[in-house]
Parts: C-alpha cells; structure tokens; sequence
C-alpha cells in the first residue's frame, strides 16, 4: 500500500514537471515573436497586414465569385526571410473555398489547404499578356479544384479554389494592375 | 536566407531540426521521470537515456506518416514551439540565430569523430593488430612480470563463479584497469593497481570489468551506438550517450557486487583510484585536468551509489514510470516542429 502511495506522489510530481516543461515551450515558441515580428503570424484582417510597410504591396481581388465569404477566416503574413501572405476565404460549408498566396518567393509553399490531391491537368496560359499556369484536379475532399499562379511584378501569386477554370480565371483578372 | 528556410521545411532539415530538439525534450522528461519517482535503479536510468537518443530517430518518421502537414504553415500555428521561429530570426537584425545552431552542430560533429569514432576505429584497428602479433608480444611482456602478480590475479579470480576471461598483467606502476570486449575478450590490470589493492579489493574490481564484458555480449549496447552513430550532429545525444556510459559504471557495480556479495570491497577499491589520481596531475594540461575531474566526479558517485546499495537504497520506480516518460515524450514531441 505504501509503494503504490509513493508511485502515486511521484506521478502527481512527474504531472507538474511536464505542465513546467509545457509552460516553458509556450513561452519559448512566443519569444521570437516579441522580439521580431517578421517571422509567419496570424492577422486580424486585411486592412491589418496590409498597414506594415513589408505588406503594402498586397493585391486583393476586386471580383468574389458567389458562394465566398469576405473577409478572409485567416490571414497569415511573414516578411523574413522573404515576404508572404496567405488568405484563406470559406464557401457556403465553412469550408476553404479559395486560398490567395503572395510571395517573393517562387518556390512558397502555402500549406494543405492549397494543394491537390490529385493533379490531373497542367496548362500553360496568358493572362492578360502574362504567362500564367493553370492547373486542375481534385481536393482533399475529392471534390474539383483548380489554381492559376503567375507573375505581378516582383509577387508571384497563386489561387487555388473549389470551382472551375473560368471563375478562377475571371477572379485573377481582377487583380491584374 | 531563403535557401535556409527551404531546406528548414524539407524532410532532411525538418528531422535535424526535431531531432535535436526532441532529444532536449526527451532529455527534459528523463530528468523529470528520474526525479519525481526518485529512480536510483541504473539500469532503468540507462533505458531513459537510451529513449533520449532513440525516440527523436523513430519518432520523426512515424509523425510524419500519421500526419503529412505536421511540419506545414498551418500545423506550426498551433505548436507548443515552432523551431522557424528561432532558426530565421537575426539578432540585432544582423547576425542570424541559425549560424551559432550552426555552429553548436559543427562542434558536436568534431566532437564525435574525435572523441568517439576515432578511438572506436582505432581501438579495432589496434586490437586487430595485436591479435596478427600475438604471440610474440604476449611472451615478452608476461616474461618481465613477476609472478606473486600472477598469484594475486589467480587468487582473485579462482573464488568468482562464471565463466573468466583473460586476464593481462601490465608493467605499469599507475592504477590501471579496464577490458577489452570482442572474440577473445580480456581484462587488463596494471602491477601498480596489483600493489595497491588487497585481495577483496582486487575481486571487486576484476567482477566489475567482468560485468563489463559479459553486457558488451548483450545488443542493446551495440545498438546504443548505433544510434549515437546515427545522431552524430546531435549535442544532446552526445551528453546522454555519456550519461548512459557513466551509468552502465553503476551497472557493472551492481553486477560486481552481486558476483562478489562484497560491496565495501568494491567502494574502497574505487577510493584507491581517488587518492591514486593526484600524481599524475602536475603536468597535464586543462583539458586532461577537466577529464579527470569528471573521472573524479564519476568515481565519487559511483561510491555514493554503493553506500546506497548497502543500506539496501530505497527505488519505488516500476516499469510504469519508464512507460510513462516514453508516452509523455512521443505525445509533446509531437507538437514541437
């Protein structure tokens, strides 16, 4: 009886060093943050990102298909080592509708919510005298996506949404400068 | 930069980064494990140690398996630490934080090639040698021996029970003992420890290298290095992969105690080996100083240890608390990219 009483002790102590342990890998993870704001970070809003000095080059569609809900269910920003900007809008089911990432990196990757699947077809187009790629095929979810990326000045821009080519098309029209 | 982040993001980077940092959290929960239950058992210390260099190598894979987009933008919003935090910040906006990791990894490799892979390759190498020209040496150095040394190693070894091994007489007047593992497996002790020692003291420290000899049979150790072999850039691994050495002393301790029933023997052997040490330090420099300070330290606690064992020291750990230590690690690592 009085072993199990000791192991007991010694769990409830073993508890509290791992809640210390915990704690000190929360403020460990919020430390840079408050010591340089470059890194990738959650926004409130457009407006919000677009008010740091690294951010005012951030286009925003002036066209919505149907079915998306503004503003964006998040916004995430970094400016070191390069600049870059995800936003994520959700359709009618609470679900990632449309996914815009800018970046002055060719090669940024912005996350699940915009890759495919399965990728069925790769196309070479021009969009308004610039060279873009369209790409098709199926989310996550199985359902159709598709995603248009090019080259607006120094941003390389990319959408990827649930809904056909066209719409997509007619939305990346829409923040050509 | 940019390069940076990338390869940060790719699957290489993404398991040093972890690695390291799971075996800070994995060396974190040992040290908890170890003191909340108060475990003195060395043999269960040892296993907490070998996680520490073992789980960061298994874990990562399996993560990865069971959620893709673990190291992705949006699973890093929601981490206990995300390491890109830390890797890409400059200091003063100039000096990248990622150069001094950089540079800890660079040291820790040099570390490991000269510290523990060198003497390992030349030890081989060494033994190997000495098993093409055996005979010749052998011959020559038990012909300058006197043979009272001979007697006082049979008399030590013939009350052991168990299989023995070789025992080599080295005309040496420094207290030296230490084994020799592989085919022909051999203890090696020195005509200075032969001097000092009596024969219960002599006992206990031949059963001690013998325990050493008959655990190196044992995979778990070759494994251990494996391991250690394979977290080479880790400094974490390096220190724990130490630690799990200087606990395989208590080990053999424990084992030697056993073989002998003799713990006071053992203890008062392992002081000769403190006050043996003074000598030799007058002309050595601060590294070799530091090494045997450490050696000291190692020594003094190895006697703490037998003074505990012979009180009948107290250790209310079960297998639970190691099962314990490996689920609460799996389950923070997890959320630490």
């Amino acid at each position: 009886m009085n072993r199990h009483i000791e192991w007991a002790k010694g769990f409830i102590r073993f508890i509290g060093l791992i809640a210390a342990l915990v704690a000190f890998l929360l403020v460990l993870n919020w430390l840079p943050g408050a010591i340089d704001k470059g890194g990738m970070r959650p926004y409130p809003g457009v407006d919000d990102i677009r008010k740091e000095a690294a951010f005012g080059s951030v286009i925003v569609p002036s066209y919505f298909p149907e079915g998306i809900k503004w503003p964006p269910s998040l916004v995430l920003g970094q400016s070191r080592p390069f600049m870059a900007v995800v936003m994520e809008f959700d359709g009618d089911g609470n679900q990632r509708a449309l996914v815009i990432s800018e970046s002055l990196s060719a090669d940024f990757e912005p996350g699940h919510a915009a890759r495919f699947l399965e990728l069925r077809q790769s196309v070479e187009m021009d969009l308004q005298g610039r060279p873009a790629h369209i790409e098709t095929g199926l989310c996550r979810d199985g359902a159709s996506c598709s995603s248009i990326s090019w080259k607006e000045g120094d941003l390389h821009i990319r959408l990827f949404m649930r809904a056909p080519t066209l719409t997509l098309i007619r939305l990346a029209e829409s923040m050509l400068q | 930069m940019e390069t940076i982040y990338y390869f940060l993001n790719s699957y290489a980077g993404m398991f040093i980064t972890q690695s390291v940092l799971h075996s800070a959290v994995a060396a974190v929960m040992a040290d908890c494990s170890i003191a909340a239950w108060g475990i003195t058992d060395p043999v269960r210390r040892q296993s907490m140690r070998i996680g520490v260099i073992l789980i960061p190598i298994v874990a990562f894979p399996i993560y990865q398996i069971i959620n893709p987009e673990r190291g992705g933008l949006h699973f890093r919003l929601d981490v206990l630490l995300d390491s890109g935090g830390w890797l890409l910040m400059k200091l003063w906006g100039h000096v990248p934080v990622i150069a001094f990791i950089g540079l800890v990894l660079g040291l820790t490799v040099i570390l490991f090639l000269f510290q523990e892979l060198l003497p390992v390759v030349g030890h081989t190498a060494g033994s190997l040698m000495r098993k093409g020209g055996k005979g010749d040496d052998g011959d020559d150095e038990s012909a300058e021996i006197p043979e009272r040394y001979d007697q006082a190693v049979l008399m030590a070894l013939g009350e052991m029970p168990g299989e023995k091994p070789e025992v080599v007489i080295i005309d040496d007047e420094d207290l030296v003992v230490f084994s020799s593992t592989g085919r022909v497996p051999a203890v090696y002790v020195s005509t200075g420890l032969l001097d000092s020692l009596d024969r219960e003291q002599l006992k206990g420290a031949i059963a001690h290298e013998i325990a050493h000899i008959r655990r190196t049979r044992r995979p778990v150790l070759t494994f251990l290095f494996v391991f250690r072999v394979m977290m080479f850039f880790n400094p974490v691994a390096l220190f724990e992969f130490r630690r799990a050495v200087q606990e395989e002393e208590e080990i053999c301790d424990e084992e030697a105690v056993r073989t002998t029933g003799n713990p006071a023997a053992l203890t008062s052997a392992l002081e000769r080996f403190l006050e043996g040490d003074g000598h030799a330090q007058t002309d050595e420099g601060a590294v070799a100083r530091i090494e045997d300070y450490s050696q000291d330290m190692l020594i003094r606690t190895r006697i703490k240890r037998l003074a505990a064992l012979d009180a009948g020291g107290p250790d209310s750990s079960g297998r639970m608390s190691l099962l314990l230590f490996v689920a609460g690690t799996v389950i923070v690592n997890y959320f630490v990219v």
